[in-house]
């Protein structure tokens, strides 16, 4: 990596991203334990679903607790999330040539965040939400909600689950696995992209900030 | 109840209820997790689920139709020890002759009286002589598995199949970008 950089996450958003990661998975793995026909047997006695319970806490909790610590941050994930133009539908077609065969040139430059991790980030909220709804109903509410109502909580959640699941790798994968992806993964730990990788992949982002910088 | 299209072994995820061979539901307390799906499944609300909301542990009970005794030829220990005879334990067959005859007599009195079970669910493996319909005994007319475990079996499979994909998918564009990257390099 060359030695010029531009800070791109904050301390508190990494750290941010890894309790939250760490919580996740641990859902994902207690929830998959349930869900995938044969692997259910690894519940008995029912030790995954007070790790599941106490995660659900942690993702939900420290997500919430994050918005106080960068309003400016969280108010952006939910924007990008919500945003949708021209260039993302650009993006999404120039998409395949990109990640399979290198071609740069049709990918219309990006801002902070390009449109696949638009796309996670919907996934996250949106999922997020059906998986916080039903899994309150199905963990507080059992009892006082007919058991249809209990029935269709459960579907929902799978629903997310899958939803979720398939995303997650899509995310791991072009985080830190895609051959093209170099900075990616290193960026969610120190913090900071070369101006070269900058350019390159989030070329509206790196006008803003060095416009920024220059006046 | 023992249902022969039993919603509950439909939605059990650790294999804690399944079908005997003998036909009925037979349930292996030690593999159950607690997470009450089958209570919440089951038309007759026979799972019963025992919760500490405190410690958040959980264990479901129900009838094991004493597989111990049943797969030794003997009979259920409710049928032995009963002693008006209320409940019987035999064949099939024989039940329901018995069952017919008695449900003639019963039928005179009240025309609404019925044989609950024979084939409800593809038969429960318990009948009742009943002298009433079923719901003043708070027994549904037509018990039926809940759609949403019908649903929810498709999804399992749906969620296997996405997971295939992805990660084939992925293999394939690993394989691809890289052979590029290496062509790239060579220029």
């Amino acid at each position: 990596m060359e030695a010029r950089t531009v800070e791109r996450f904050k301390k508190r958003t990494i750290w941010f991203h890894w309790i939250h990661t760490t919580a996740f998975l641990l859902l994902i793995i207690t929830g998959a334990i349930l869900f995938f026909p044969g692997l259910g047997s690894a519940a008995a006695g029912g030790a995954t679903r007070i790790i599941h319970h106490v995660a659900a806490v942690v993702f939900i909790g420290g997500a919430i607790l994050y918005i106080p610590l960068n309003p400016k941050m969280a108010l952006q994930f939910v924007k990008d999330a919500l945003k949708w133009g021209k260039d993302d539908v650009e993006w999404l077609k120039a998409a395949p040539d990109y990640y399979f065969g290198g071609a740069e040139e049709k990918m219309p430059p990006q801002e902070h965040i390009n449109t696949g991790q638009k796309m996670w980030q919907a996934v996250v909220l949106s999922t997020g939400v059906v998986f916080l709804v039903t899994g309150a109903i199905m963990w507080f509410a059992r009892g006082s909600v007919s058991e249809g109502v209990f029935q269709w909580c459960m579907v929902f959640h799978s629903l997310a689950f899958i939803v979720a699941l398939a995303m997650l790798f899509v995310h791991i994968y072009l985080g830190a696995l895609h051959p093209r992806m170099t900075e990616s993964l290193r960026s969610m730990l120190n913090g900071k992209i070369s101006i070269t990788y900058a350019k390159h992949h989030y070329g509206k982002w790196y006008d803003k900030i060095s416009e920024v910088k220059n006046k | 109840m023992h249902c022969t299209d039993a919603a509950c072994v439909k939605v059990c995820p650790t294999g804690a209820l399944s079908y005997n061979k003998l036909g009925f539901v037979q349930y292996e307390r030690d593999k159950c997790s607690g997470c009450g799906y089958c209570a919440e499944y089951c038309p007759f609300e026979v799972p019963q689920l025992q919760t500490n909301k405190g410690s958040g542990d959980a264990i479901m009970d129900k009838c094991t139709f004493c597989i111990d005794r049943v797969t030794n030829g003997q009979p259920t220990a409710c049928a032995e020890a009963c002693p008006t005879g209320a409940i019987k334990f035999g064949k099939r067959s024989e039940l329901l002759e018995e069952a017919n005859e008695r449900l003639e007599e019963l039928r005179k009195q009240n025309p609404d009286a019925c044989l609950y079970g024979a084939n409800e669910l593809g038969g429960l493996h318990v009948m009742y002589l009943l002298e009433e319909s079923p719901e003043v005994q708070g027994l549904p007319d037509d018990p039926q598995v809940p759609p949403a475990a019908t649903v929810h079996d498709i999804l399992q499979w749906v969620g296997v199949a996405a997971v295939g994909a992805v990660l084939a998918g992925f293999g394939f564009n690993y394989l691809v970008a890289r052979a590029r990257i290496a062509k790239e390099e060579n220029k």
